[in-house]
């Protein structure tokens, strides 16, 4: 549709001047060919106006003879001659009527096709980076992703930008957590904001988007975008210089900038990468044996605790549960007596193909660029897979030097394959190994290929309730399959009004289709087929059109070099809209006949809609006083719809000083110091609650609930004074060069206040007649926040020359969080006393995401050790002078029970005894590495780190629990038997006692560093190339994540945190990220 | 300077490369087996070194995984010299020779379910936890030594006459008894006496560790590893079978087994052959109650019952062959049995019972039916189910049948024991073929059949035989395989039993005649009661002839029966023992009929009854009685109205000749019109009422109602009863007092005084008249449903 119109526009153009009166030019071109002229054919002529735009044109014919209308009453103008290789020429237009003219060759443009012409580049705003008074970092992706096994842009970027905090996931297409300088809110996102071109990209998704089966991590999937065809990211951290883009931008800026064409005759490239995937170990499991065995400890353990004639349940373990027992006249003996390691049944090598197409181009007029990608990523999980086909066209054209004209289209379709359900790994590991996934053939004693998925409630590990399915039949027969297709369209104008004075507007368009199906096979589940669970089929669609315009006006204004002033101003409009539906059903017959309008029954079904708007005008101004002093503000002017009336208009104003220093007389003959300028800003920016407007009172009907009358009871409550979450951020920084700019690094320092936080879902007395649904208030702004930190990046240069080129680059950061004030309504904690559970708790003067919960001193090993004691050490004893013995909340303690430290000295385990803990914030992250050059060979290598930072075993606490049927990690051979056992893990018990209160026991230092890639490359020689009639030619090996330094237990320390910021970091033993080696190449033609 | 930076850039790659190599792997070390764990029971009896059979055969029989640390275990492990000796006792060079089935029970039968450290195995305490006291752990210390092992018998076959076909059975997995001193403490016997009784060849507790195994002794216990504990044992254990193959196994005892097999019985189990039948239909071979269950391997099939698997054992007493075919000849043949097999069920019955211990529940210990030790046995502890304790000589036990078994103990017995209710005064009943009858009565008494034959108590027997039972109406019938006793066509109620049984028993406790042998009683009267709790009911001795209360009442029916008819001989039944002597007394056969029932059968069960309609009959010495009764109103057609109807009343009846004496003097409130009388009139056509209340407090004197009388038999010679305080009759008199001249009534009371020779009655007042009772009875009472009847010679 858009296409039209521009070939409408462009075909008014050239009506337009063909009507104008006209003179005739004829004439001949030539090209000098070994010393001799000859005909130039196919030689562009083109007549231009003052403003340089072609008001008439023609190509040489055979002859290199051309003949051209010349319109007049067009003031000054200039004929250009151009072609590809050769030096362009302008020839002034004086009347002539014919005209030779002789082309020379381009030495430049033949040397080297490849022309990096330094452009200044400009922000937003228009102003340079020289002129910014903000902290911005900048990458170019190309080296990264060339090389690189990534498949998506947060693992490119992982480490390589101070206070850009990323975890990534090790599931192909698994969301990532990304935290710029920390987080900063408690209820809306603390996920950045990604601009793509100029335009925020919108990852919007409604919350009362909440299907059962989706998994809302695969919408909030970043990015449908090949990284190769990203050109270089800024980051953007302060309020100062995120507050162009509103207050969407308040959790910091990611902006990317997409590969574009170039003038020059079309150049190729096409790149094929190929990778292997090879997971780490995982936590060692029980064997067949050991589990058993540790079973039947469990049980008879609880059994002496308990009286074993006491309870019907453990004599039936004991004695009458022929799968944790030995009977070989027992029917299914053979299937129970192997040895199973479920999770290699699971996983798997993966590999992943990364292939590559680029076309780009141009002349003078126009410059274009086609890109084409595939990438298709198996899972070290069986039945996990991702494949991306993306394509992305753009040109650019030059109407004239005032005009410019850019569209950029891009279409992408992700494929991600998952099992039905993400547990198949942990299901793999708690399921008992002695149990055999196949039937065994009794004469052979071999396994047949039928599942045995025996998963009943009269079973060991009991029946199938989401947990207790078949995991091998789960990974290969179920699937939770989307399909993604994203189509964005991007039409930008650029025209200078006058000189230093901008118009540039844009209008885009992204349509984002996402479709779920998910299968659930009965052979998974081994449920009846009247089950909810057999043969489940669900179908979900969603889409989201998202329109944003910007109108923008820059006026550049430089006073001979004494002032320099830039002032803008922009008015910006969001309009996304979304709607969903969803369907599940059962018993429908095979996977292949699961549509929704099959013969199954319904489970659920559910469909909604919605609508977030959002304007928002910003004005800004940059004065420059002789070329070093720097002053610059901007004041954004937001509303959104998903505030009330009264509060729906937020003035969120910025200011920032910069001085460059090196240009001070005092500074000009230290020569070793190229460069220096220090700033310092202070910014403001918002941010408001998600969904369409959960401000809004509503109201239901009551049937006849009021004493036999209909009646309207209110729902939830009018919401008028919610506003915006409003963060105040100050920084400052240095940028220092030294050695002409050999060396460079950055510094910052920040303080980052947020005050008015968004509360969600705040209980109100039912006083207030708001209990028809659950008395609480969507939203309620109370509670401050602050984050401090700074950060350091020093890049170098050690030694450049023809052959060798060394350069090292590292960076720090350093955030620190803490809850300045919560309002008094919200409550500390939720806790109950319960193996496994730590408390949730927010309060003023910890940071979000600390650990709350009991010291573990170990595993009591005598009685005497069990004796309660005093403050003083000394034992206590009841009134007849016995001794007290310890207790775990009700259970009285016993050599071999976990023994946690009582802080009141009471002689109980309770909710008084729990203490701080730790926190899974980092202390610092960052990264560095070098590169080597020798000649066409080149070594890359990167590392990661983040060290401080606590996180919950959750996997580690769950398979050393030893409470239930789950298998657990060989670490339960440790577990206490006798006294005099060396150990900290407590005796196993069957369902009974406290021996995993959540404890400092778990809470582990998941501090890493991490090399987090390797890689060699090597550039085919020139003339080698030129044989194949190529370009250039690279081919290429890297190792990626191959090793990890860390005092982790856990299978891998990077974990990812928690969607929901208040929730409790904890590793649940997710697909760690794999060790990767991929080898490339990359041809240039 | 480019030296320098290559030399960096080496410096670089060598620093990589080295931090490569130092790279750590903390989850592996974090996993890594620590040194101090122990090694699992293979590994350690393994590293002992002293094992190598028990490993071998543990290998074959393919335990290897479980005691290599698949499962918790104790192991009991005989070591090489304990296994070489066993092998040799088998004529057997290796383990490898051994038949694997043999193996598999032998082996698997050292292998206890879960860990028992020693303190377990000397006191289990299966339903107290962790959290208990020193004090309650001492409540029945050590009598839960029995213990799950992995030693189990392959299905077997028996045959299931109902439906005439083998069947499968399944077996259980056995039980390793361990026996600790807390055990023999709790039962308060010597421990190593009991124990080596069965066990001669093992040491008793030789390491002090307070627990021998059945069979053997521990040599070094409580060594402790990762999958439970290890027990080294002086001797490899024999796997104890079922008293059922015990018994089985051995030709000595077919004839006890046949007899014990006729309460067999096989239930088709669904679970077990689903679970483990393989195709095949599981059958649990059972044996009705009350007989134990010698055939399971457990005292019961629930795996739940956990204090009973572990505690409860039966002791059989089983005799041998010969020991049932002497006592056949000497008891059942002289009894008039051909053989064994036709010996009533319920003789048989009852000696099963009594080789059978199931064990006794005593107040304050809550486990119930352990075995029985032979101090016990001495003792006097181990009673059957009869009441008796069982009597033995365990000297004569040969060796060979002291045998432990799976489900108890099997004493061996060359003599048979013989049953208490045999040797005592119910023997005939068991012994004869021809009391068939009554020992059918005797088994509906049940449980108080014990009181019969116990020797606390002395009795007279009376047995009615077979014929005697046919005459009076009762017949044996035989339905769908069960016989039984009918009278009418119907099966007799238990009530009918009890009667018959209770009116043939005499407690001479109870009586209060001097002798208490019927042989001494050629000449005179005697009145002895029977032992029946809930009524009462008299034998009657006459000149060495019987009769009893029931009978003795036809003397004064209106189709009256002479002393003659009613009284029959008897003579002394001797017992079967060399001195002929039963038990507890004497038993006696004898003629006619002394059936309580067939008197209930007539039709006079109640003597006011049999008056009021035979009042016009001035032959019954109760004529004028009645009719002195009709005429002050006391008689309205239906009934008597001034009795309470159910209460026994002691009755003193005038005879005719006393009221006819009586109304010619005078009657309180009868005007006897004296003028108009002609002997030989009617008496009762002259006499008319002028006063019946006062008439009916007179008449009412004659009755004494039995529950306010304050004697417990009714009167007769040799009764002994004091009743100087005086019996309240149902009269009353009036008392005025002088002073307030207030009303109040008192009792009139009466006194019967057992002269030795006859028995005299008297109104307790001043100077009242003692009237002698009739003789012309032997003052024998008549005993009816409504009380007894004594005549007096005169009226008051």
């Amino acid at each position: 549709m858009l296409m039209k119109k521009i070939m409408l526009l462009l075909a008014v153009l050239g009506i337009s001047m063909s009507i104008s009166a006209q003179t005739i030019l004829t004439g001949h071109v030539y090209e000098m060919f070994e010393g001799k002229k000859s005909i130039a054919i196919g030689v562009n002529i083109s007549v231009n106006n003052s403003q340089n735009r072609m008001i008439e044109g023609t190509v040489t014919n055979y002859n290199g003879e051309f003949s051209l209308r010349i319109p007049e009453g067009k003031g000054q103008l200039t004929l250009v001659f151009s072609y590809i290789g050769m030096k362009t020429q302008s020839i002034p237009y004086t009347g002539q009527t014919s005209l030779e003219v002789v082309m020379s060759e381009d030495a430049q443009a033949l040397s080297d096709v490849v022309v990096s012409a330094r452009r200044e580049y400009k922000s937003e705003m228009g102003i340079t980076m020289r002129e910014q008074t903000a902290a911005t970092e900048r990458i170019q992706m190309n080296d990264i992703v060339a090389f690189t096994p990534v498949t998506s842009v947060e693992e490119a970027l992982q480490g390589r930008l101070a206070g850009v905090d990323i975890l990534t996931g090790g599931d192909p297409g698994a969301r990532s957590s990304i935290r710029i300088r920390g987080t900063a809110t408690l209820n809306t996102s603390a996920d950045p904001l990604i601009v793509i071109n100029g335009v925020p990209y919108s990852t919007d998704i409604d919350d009362s988007f909440d299907f059962s089966t989706a998994n809302n991590d695969d919408y909030a999937a970043m990015l449908n975008l090949s990284p190769y065809d990203i050109e270089s990211i800024e980051v953007l951290k302060d309020a100062a210089s995120t507050a162009i883009y509103g207050t969407a931008g308040a959790n910091g800026v990611l902006l990317i900038t997409t590969k574009t064409g170039s003038k020059g005759k079309p150049r190729f490239t096409v790149s094929s990468k190929f990778t292997a995937k090879h997971e780490p170990e995982s936590i060692p499991m029980l064997n067949g044996k050991e589990y058993v065995a540790f079973i039947q400890d469990a049980i008879w353990n609880t059994a002496n605790a308990k009286g074993v004639a006491n309870s019907s349940d453990l004599l039936d373990l004991l004695y009458d549960t022929p799968e944790i027992n030995f009977n070989k006249d027992w029917r299914y003996f053979n299937e129970y007596n192997t040895s199973t390691d479920w999770l290699s049944q699971v996983i798997q090598s993966a590999y992943t193909f990364d292939n590559n197409f680029s076309m780009s181009g141009g002349g003078e007029k126009a410059t274009y660029r086609f890109s084409l990608s595939l990438a298709d990523e198996d899972g070290t999980t069986i039945g996990t897979n991702m494949n991306r086909l993306s394509t992305s066209f753009n040109i650019a054209y030059r109407f004239s030097d005032k005009l410019r004209v850019d569209a950029d289209f891009s279409f992408a379709e992700t494929n991600k394959k998952a099992p039905w359900t993400e547990n198949v790994r942990s299901e793999a590991m708690l399921k008992m190994p002695n149990k055999s996934p196949y039937w065994i053939d009794d004469a052979t004693l071999e396994p047949t290929d039928r599942y045995f998925n025996r998963q009943n409630a009269e079973e060991f590990q009991g029946a199938f309730n989401g947990k207790n399915f078949h995991p091998i039949a789960m990974a290969k027969d179920s699937y939770n399959n989307s399909k993604q297709q994203e189509e964005k369209m991007n039409f930008r104008l650029n025209y200078d009004i006058l000189p230093g004075f901008t118009y540039t507007a844009y209008i885009s368009m992204k349509f984002k289709t996402i479709k779920n199906r998910a299968f659930l096979p009965q052979s998974a589940t081994g449920v009846s087929m009247d089950n909810i669970y057999a043969n489940q089929s669900t179908d979900s669609y969603n889409d989201n059109l998202a329109l944003q315009t910007e109108n923008k006006l820059i006026y550049r204004k430089n006073w001979e070099n004494k002032h320099n002033l830039v002032v803008t101003g922009l008015w910006r409009t969001s309009d996304s809209q979304s709607s969903n539906y969803m369907s599940t059903i059962y018993g429908v017959s095979s996977q292949h006949a699961s549509d929704p309008s099959t013969n199954g029954a319904l489970v659920n079904r559910g469909s909604g809609d919605s609508q977030v708007r959002s304007v928002s005008g910003i004005g800004g101004l940059n004065y420059t006083l002789l070329n070093k002093y720097i002053i610059s503000g901007t004041v954004n002017f937001e509303g959104k719809s998903s505030l009330g009336r009264r509060n729906r208009w937020g003035i969120f104003p910025s200011v920032g000083l910069a001085w460059h220093m090196k240009e001070e007389w005092f500074l000009q003959n230290w020569d070793w110091l190229s460069n220096l300028k220090l700033r310092a800003s202070y910014g403001e920016s918002g941010s408001a609650p998600s969904g369409t407007a959960p401000y809004m009172g509503t109201y239901s009907a009551l049937g006849d609930g009021y004493m036999d009358n209909a009646a309207i009871v209110p729902v939830s409550v009018q919401l008028n004074n919610l506003k915006w979450q409003t963060a105040r951020e100050y920084d400052a920084g240095f940028d220092a060069g030294f050695f002409e700019d050999r060396l460079t690094t950055t510094f910052d320092i920040y303080y980052k206040y947020v005050s008015d936080l968004l509360q969600k879902s705040i209980a109100v007395p039912t006083t207030t007649g708001y209990d028809y649904k659950g008395n609480t208030i969507k939203y309620y702004n109370s509670g401050e926040m602050s984050n401090t930190g700074w950060e350091f990046r020093v890049d170098y240069t050690l030694l450049q020359d023809k052959d060798w080129k060394v350069a090292l680059n590292y960076n720090i950061a350093r955030n620190i969080n803490r809850i300045e004030k919560l309002p008094s309504n919200l409550p500390e904690s939720t806790y109950s006393l319960r193996n496994g559970e730590y408390a949730k708790r927010i309060i003023e003067g910890a940071p979000v995401g600390s650990f709350f919960g009991y010291r573990y001193l170990g595993v009591y090993d005598t009685t005497e050790e069990t004796y309660a004691r005093d403050a003083k050490g000394n034992v206590m004893t009841n009134l007849k002078g016995e001794a007290i013995v310890m207790k775990n909340g009700s259970y009285t303690c016993f050599p071999g029970d976990a023994k946690y430290q009582d802080v009141n000295h009471d002689g109980v385990i309770n909710e008084s005894d729990m203490v701080y803990i730790g926190n899974s914030n980092p202390i610092v992250t960052g990264g560095g590495g070098f590169n080597i050059r020798y000649k066409q060979l080149s070594l890359n290598t990167f590392l990661h780190y983040r060290l401080g930072q606590k996180i919950i075993n959750q996997a580690r606490m769950n398979s050393e629990a030893m409470y239930g049927t789950d298998n657990q990690s060989l670490a339960v051979l440790k577990r206490w038997r006798s006294p005099g056992d060396d150990t900290t893990i407590p005796r196993a018990l069957w369902k009974y006692g406290l021996n995993y209160l959540g404890s400092d026991r778990f809470v582990e230092d998941c501090s890493y560093l991490r090399l987090k890639s390797i890689s060699l490359s090597y550039q085919l020689p020139k003339n080698f190339c030129q044989k194949l009639s190529l370009s250039s030619a690279n081919v290429f090996v890297t190792g990626y994540d191959l090793f990890t330094w860390t005092n982790y237990a856990g299978q891998d320390p990077e974990v990812t945190l928690p969607s929901n910021v208040t929730d409790i970091a904890m590793d649940k033993a997710q697909t760690p990220p794999s060790k990767r080696i991929a080898a490339g190449i990359t041809i240039n033609f | 300077m480019k030296q320098l930076c290559s030399k960096n850039v080496l410096w670089l790659i060598c620093l990589t490369l080295l931090g490569l190599s130092s790279c750590r792997d903390y989850m592996a070390e974090y996993y890594e087996r620590p040194d101090w764990i122990k090694g699992n029971c293979y590994e350690v009896l393994e590293k002992d070194g002293h094992y190598s059979t028990f490993l071998k055969g543990i290998e074959l029989a393919g335990f290897r995984d479980m005691v290599d640390g698949k499962s918790i275990l104790t192991v009991m492990a005989p070591n090489d010299e304990a296994f070489a000796q066993y092998l040799q006792a088998k004529g057997l060079n290796s383990i490898e020779e051994m038949d694997s089935v043999e193996l598999d029970k032998l082996i698997g039968f050292h292998l206890m379910y879960y860990a028992y450290s020693a303190d377990k195995l000397n006191n289990f305490r299966p339903q107290e936890g962790d959290d208990v006291s020193d004090e309650e752990k001492r409540v029945n210390a050590g009598m839960y030594y029995k213990h799950r092992t992995k030693s189990k018998d392959a299905n077997t076959k028996e045959y299931y006459q109902t439906i005439q076909q083998d069947v499968t059975i399944y077996h259980h997995e056995r039980f390793l008894p361990v026996f600790s001193q807390n055990y023999f403490n709790t039962k308060q016997i010597d421990a190593e006496e009991n124990y080596r009784y069965f066990f001669p060849n093992t040491e008793w507790n030789p390491t002090g560790i307070g627990y021998n195994v059945a069979g053997a002794a521990v040599t070094k216990g409580n060594q402790i590893t990762s999958n439970g504990y290890v027990h080294e044992i002086d001797r490899v254990l024999e796997p104890v079978n079922t008293i059922y193959s015990e018994l089985k196994r051995d030709s000595n005892f077919t004839m006890f087994l046949d007899l014990y097999k006729k309460y067999e019985y096989f239930a088709y189990n669904p679970t077990l052959s689903l679970e483990y039948g393989n195709g095949e239909r599981l059958y649990e071979h059972l044996f009705l109650d009350p007989m134990p269950q010698i055939a399971c391997e457990w005292p019961s099939t629930d795996y739940s019952q956990l204090t009973t698997l572990s505690s409860v054992g039966y002791t059989i007493f089983a005799p041998t062959n010969d020991a049932l075919n002497k006592f056949f000849n000497n008891y059942w043949a002289k009894g008039g049995y051909a053989s064994l097999s036709n010996v009533s069920g319920e003789s048989i019955k009852k000696l099963l019972f009594n080789c059978v211990y199931k064990g006794k529940s005593e107040d304050g210990k809550n486990y119930d039916g352990n075995i029985a030790f032979p101090e016990e046995i001495r003792r006097g502890d181990v009673i059957n189910s009869y009441g008796s304790p069982i009597s033995l000589d365990l000297d004569r036990v040969p060796e060979k049948y002291r045998i432990l078994c799976q489900n108890g103990l099997l004493y061996g017995c060359e003599d048979l024991a013989v049953p208490a209710m045999f040797a005592a005064v119910t023997g005939p009943a068991y012994q004869y073929k021809h009391y068939g009858f009554f020992l059918e009565m005797l088994a509906g008494l049940g449980d108080m059949e014990s009181m019969l034959y116990g020797t606390d108590m002395n009795f007279i027997a009376l047995m009615p035989n077979d014929d005697q039972f046919k005459a009076a109406g009762y017949q044996q019938k035989s339905q769908s395989g069960r016989t039984y006793i009918a009278i009418d066509g119907k099966e007799v109620s238990a009530g009918v039993k009890s009667e018959n049984s209770y009116a043939h028993f005499i407690d001479l406790a109870n009586c209060t005649g001097s002798a208490n042998e019927l042989d001494s009683l050629a000449s005179g009267t005697q009145v002895f009661r029977t032992f029946s709790p809930d009524y009462t009911f008299y034998i009657y001795f006459k000149d060495g002839k019987i009769c009893n209360s029931y009978s003795f009442n036809q003397l004064i029916y209106p189709t009256a029966k002479t002393e003659e008819e009613i009284f029959a001989p008897f003579h002394e039944l001797k017992s079967y023992t060399e001195d002929g002597n039963w038990s507890n007394g004497k038993a006696y056969a004898y003629e006619g009929d002394l059936m309580p029932s067939t008197a209930g059968k007539t039709t006079y069960k109640s003597f006011q009854g049999m008056m009021k309609n035979n009042i016009v009959n001035a032959e019954l010495p109760y004529y004028g009685f009645v009719n002195l009764l009709e005429m002050a109103g006391m008689y309205n057609e239906a009934s008597f109205n001034f009795v309470q109807e159910g209460e026994l009343q002691m009755m003193l009846v005038p005879t005719n000749e006393a009221v006819f004496a009586a109304i010619k003097d005078s009657i309180p409130g009868l005007y006897f019109d004296k003028a108009s009388y002609v002997e030989g009139d009617d008496v009762f056509a002259h006499c008319s009422v002028n006063n019946d209340s006062i008439m009916q407090m007179y008449m009412k004197q004659y009755f004494v109602p039995m529950s306010s009388a304050g004697v417990s038999n009714y009167p007769y010679l040799g009764w002994k009863e004091d009743t100087s305080k005086g019996m309240t009759t149902l009269n009353s008199v009036e008392i005025v007092d002088p002073v307030t001249s207030k009303v109040s009534y008192d009792a009139v009371k009466l006194v019967i005084t057992d002269k030795g020779d006859k028995l005299c009655v008297k109104l307790l007042e001043d100077n009242a008249k003692e009237i002698d009772f009739c003789g012309d009875y032997h003052y024998f009472p008549f005993v009816f449903e409504d009380g007894c009847v004594q005549f007096i010679n005169e009226m008051f």
